[in-house]
């Protein structure tokens, strides 16, 4: 009996009953419990690609990168770093959703706090994978730790993801704790090694008023730092390029620029990531349609907020046109990236920030395919940040081979590019079969909250 | 007519020496003085000890991968070519600079130098070549000692909490088995 | 006729013994060469010694030459894009075109200005924006002025490629017929050490000021490959610069003929200075064919 202890909750007057909690319980661990014919068949399908990933990183490394990628001297950044943005930016999504949620007291975040906080730490590894990939000598990555430069923005970065993996996966696995408790007595049937791994990350936890004051209180202290370390890690991240002389990135604006841009980034996934585990799990008691229209009022607020960042990285420096900034401007306007550029602007940006505002939009189906459309947009805008930025050096491009002159990834970089956003969700997809991807204890914690406000019951 | 033969037989018998009057050798003597305090070079070009006059002599200083052209001048009567020697003319570490005195494309003579170490050079200007100091833009072990500290005491600010909440881990451990009530 | 004989004789000698010559500063003792204009000068012999036999041996890529802070100054009314200093530095370290550590460019710097060519090899700045972002300290400022890069240290992350305002870095896709070219060139005798360090694959490489040759009083390749003596190379500790023929005190140089450096408001204190274009010795030509064409 989950025992809510009046010492704990002294405003408590009623306790759940037996009957609603065991619903509650069922519904959020039947995904663990059983995966279906079609669970399967997801897992499946993104090992295949992850293994094709895997495959293909191999022939870059033993054949010549000049025939497997098409880095060349004047874009040394391609697709690989761009998405290593991306997924910096993705990974903001815990911050985001558990941490600045948790403290503007918007009930509704609490359900979607686990899935936002295993796709953070999902898209933070996947980042430094990313950039691993990237390097031209992967066999000396040690050499960052032995003789690393403080004085270097990668060093800063590398300690940054580092210290951010680690409060994520602690910020996700506290609340898990006692979930993970509730696990070794509800599933059934479960292989030894999980039930195991139960025992072993539950940490002794018996639900008593110690360990809960204790719990609390260390949540308390990661929620305080993870937002202050999650801005950092993208703004550092930003400063890969704002630290150098070139004049696409010689802006003031990055880190806020960067920092806005995630947080739509992470608004817009989170969405994806809802509609697509209220469909696949049947949760839609607990993953109500009042979810996606708050939701769709956060996109608008971050779409706004991002939209101001971006006329004043492009429109103020456009007004100016200096020498420094006209080619690439023009470029990006008027010229080869246009129809690129605007596309990304339209749907990244304008329509997410205008379409939520129609209540109609604001329904589960067309706020996910709007969601979708963001993401996709927000991954090309990371590569309108980096590539343009590298083909428009201040020393004009001449004479060299026709390769060098534009940039395309290849097959390679493709495969690798997708092995990552499939290794993501795959650990996001077996984190959900291992764990109820709803926190259970949460969602009861609020609505008692709620009962006892005497607001009607959010899970009809 | 006997005398145009004999004319003619001796400018003929003097044309090889004239033809090999390129290969005289003259001497070249390199020395240093002071006159009315302004610092002269002085090469003295003798051809078998005797002074030669109207040679010009080019004067150079040897720098890295080439010579410094110092100057020009021609010999006087007594053979002696005097060059004004720069005042501002960086030595190496012991004011040494290594001056050339060369005779090229003489008519008369040979192709001939010589040199000479002289410690008129001034002291090579020791700022360009200050030490490395600690800047953002130098080696691993000289970054700015604000930067160092600023990093250290965020990283271990952070990490120290990070380390207590996973010691505060353990004890939920611990708590759990002092306890023997379930609650749940 | 004999003279010139007697010549080659000395000068083939006189090579031949200072390659079996272990002693590197100079013997006092003068060889008559001959140059590859015909003319018949006398040098120390010390100065006919080639760079790689065995005198460094010991080469150290981290350590500046003590004493020297080398600067070069680069004439642009004598540049004609002969290309000579991209082939010498190409052929000095067994890079293929389209790998230049020296690029040529065609400038304008505005529509009724004249156009001309820019020789520009990695200016060396004093500020060098590429080394303050390397992660591991793999390419740094000697105290030569030099700045270097250790091969062995690179992770090939390539950000100092993307902070160079210059474009001036390199990276070492493995292209397959440049590894093939190092390889079969890599004993060498009379090629740079920085040949075989730019060969490994996945580091970044670029000028490095021929350090070898300095150290040895020798100018680099695309100095004395120059057939208009554009390029003037010296040590800012002497106040000289050079091509080998014609020598100038530096300062005078750059007060007299108004020198700049490119971009000087980026504040990277470049190490190369510019003559500008002005009473050229010929008109500029445009080039007639695209070289780097082979990808």
């Amino acid at each position: 009996m989950f025992g809510l202890n009046k010492s704990i909750f002294p405003e408590v007057k009623e306790t759940y009953t037996q009957e609603e909690y065991m619903t509650m319980k069922d519904d959020l661990f039947r995904p663990v419990q059983k995966i279906g014919r079609w669970g399967w068949i997801w897992i499946f399908f993104l090992s295949a690609i992850c293994l094709a990933g895997v495959y293909a990183y191999y022939l870059q490394e033993t054949e010549s990168k000049y025939v497997t990628i098409s880095l060349r001297d004047y874009t040394m950044w391609g697709v690989y770093i761009s998405n290593f943005v991306f997924f910096v930016a993705l990974s903001l999504i815990g911050v985001l959703m558990s941490a600045v949620l948790k403290f503007t007291n918007f009930e509704w975040y609490r359900p979607l706090s686990r899935m936002a906080e295993i796709i953070a730490v999902a898209s933070i590894m996947l980042a430094g994978v990313s950039i691993v990939v990237a390097m031209g000598r992967p066999d000396r990555l040690h050499y960052l730790f032995l003789y690393g430069r403080i004085q270097s923005p990668i060093v800063w970065d590398v300690i940054v993801i580092m210290t951010y993996c680690v409060t994520s996966i602690l910020f996700m696995l506290l609340p898990l704790i006692p979930t993970i408790a509730t696990s070794k007595y509800h599933l059934k049937n479960k292989p030894k090694w999980q039930m195991k791994m139960y025992e072993l990350l539950s940490f002794g936890w018996v639900g008593s008023p110690e360990q809960w004051k204790l719990l609390k209180r260390s949540m308390r202290i990661l929620t305080i730092l993870l937002i202050p370390l999650g801005v950092s890690i993208h703004t550092v991240t930003a400063w890969l390029f704002a630290t150098t002389l070139r004049s696409e990135w010689d802006s003031s604006n990055f880190g806020a620029y960067f920092v806005s841009g995630a947080f739509l980034l992470g608004t817009a996934a989170i969405i994806v990531a809802v509609f697509a585990f209220r469909k696949a799990y049947s949760l839609q008691k607990y993953l109500t349609e009042k979810h996606f229209d708050f939701l769709g009022k956060t996109l608008v607020f971050m779409s706004l907020i991002y939209l101001y960042f971006n006329i004043n990285e492009y429109l103020v420096p456009a007004y100016k046109m200096s020498g420094l900034h006209a080619n690439h401007l023009l470029d990006m306007f008027v010229g080869d990236e246009a129809p690129f550029y605007w596309s990304v602007v339209f749907f990244g940006i304008l329509m997410p920030a205008i379409l939520p505002l129609f209540p109609k939009m604001r329904k589960p189906l067309p706020l996910t395919i709007l969601a979708i459309t963001v993401v996709i947009a927000a991954w090309f805008k990371r590569y309108l940040i980096v590539i343009p930025g590298l083909m428009h050096p201040y020393m004009p491009i001449q004479d060299v081979p026709e390769s060098w002159k534009h940039y395309f990834p290849s097959l390679i970089e493709m495969t690798i590019v997708a092995a990552t956003f499939a290794a993501m969700l795959l650990i996001v997809t077996v984190f959900s079969r291992l764990f109820p991807i709803i926190s259970v204890w949460e969602v009861a914690e609020g609505n008692l909250k709620k009962n006892n406000n005497g607001e009607e019951d959010e899970n009809d | 007519m006997k005398t145009t033969k004999r004319i003619v037989i001796t400018l003929l018998m003097l044309l090889p020496f004239m033809g090999w009057a390129q290969d005289k050798e003259a001497t070249l003597t390199m020395s240093f003085d002071i006159e009315d305090s302004i610092k002269t070079a002085i090469v003295l070009v003798e051809d078998a000890g005797v002074p030669a006059a109207e040679v010009e002599v080019k004067l150079f200083a040897e720098r890295l991968g080439g010579l410094l052209p110092l100057g020009e001048a021609t010999t006087d009567e007594s053979g002696e070519a005097r060059f004004e020697f720069p005042v501002d003319l960086p030595g190496d570490d012991q004011h040494i600079i290594h001056v050339i005195a060369k005779v090229e494309e003489n008519d008369i003579y040979m192709d001939t130098e010589i040199s000479e170490d002289i410690a008129w050079g001034v002291a090579p200007n020791m700022d360009i070549l200050k030490p490395l100091e600690r800047s953002l833009s130098a080696g691993r072990a000289r970054a700015p000692i604000y930067f160092i500290l600023a990093s250290v005491l965020i990283i271990i600010g952070i990490w120290g909490t990070l380390c207590y909440i996973v010691y505060q881990l353990f004890r939920l451990r611990k708590l759990g088995t002092v306890n023997d009530q379930n609650y749940l | 006729m004999g003279l010139l004989t007697g010549g080659s004789v000395i000068a083939g000698v006189g090579i031949t013994q200072a390659l079996q010559n272990d002693d590197p500063k100079a013997t006092g003792e003068k060889v008559k060469v001959l140059t590859a204009d015909g003319k018949l000068i006398e040098v120390d012999s010390s100065l006919v010694a080639h760079p790689a036999e065995g005198k460094l041996k010991e080469f150290s890529v981290r350590e500046g030459i003590a004493g020297k802070k080398f600067v070069m100054v680069i004439d642009l009314a004598k540049c004609a894009n002969a290309r000579k200093c991209v082939e010498g530095c190409q052929k000095m370290h067994n890079m293929l075109p389209p790998l230049e550590w020296i690029k040529v460019k065609k400038m304008q710097d505005a529509d009724l200005t004249a156009p001309y060519w820019m020789p520009q090899p990695c200016f060396h700045c004093d500020n060098p924006p590429c080394t303050k972002v390397c992660p591991v300290d793999a390419t740094f400022k000697r105290t030569d002025g030099i700045v270097a890069v250790d091969n062995d240290r690179c992770i090939g992350c390539k950000f100092c490629m993307a902070a160079c305002p210059y474009s001036a870095r390199t990276f070492n896709f493995g292209r397959p017929q440049q590894q093939e070219f190092y390889e079969e060139h890599k004993e060498d005798k009379d090629k740079c050490h920085s040949a075989n360090r730019a060969m490994t694959e996945g580091t970044v490489s670029k000028c490095d000021f021929c350090p070898e040759h300095a150290a040895e009083g020798v100018l680099p390749s695309c100095v004395t490959d120059c057939p208009n003596g554009t390029i003037l190379f010296g040590d800012e500790m002497e106040d000289t610069v050079t091509n080998g023929t014609d020598t100038y005190r530096l300062k005078e140089l750059l007060e007299k003929r108004a020198a700049y450096r490119q971009f000087e408001e980026l504040g990277t204190k470049p190490r190369v200075y510019y003559l500008p274009p002005v009473k050229r010795e010929f008109p500029f030509e445009d080039a007639t064919e695209a070289i780097n064409t082979e990808e």
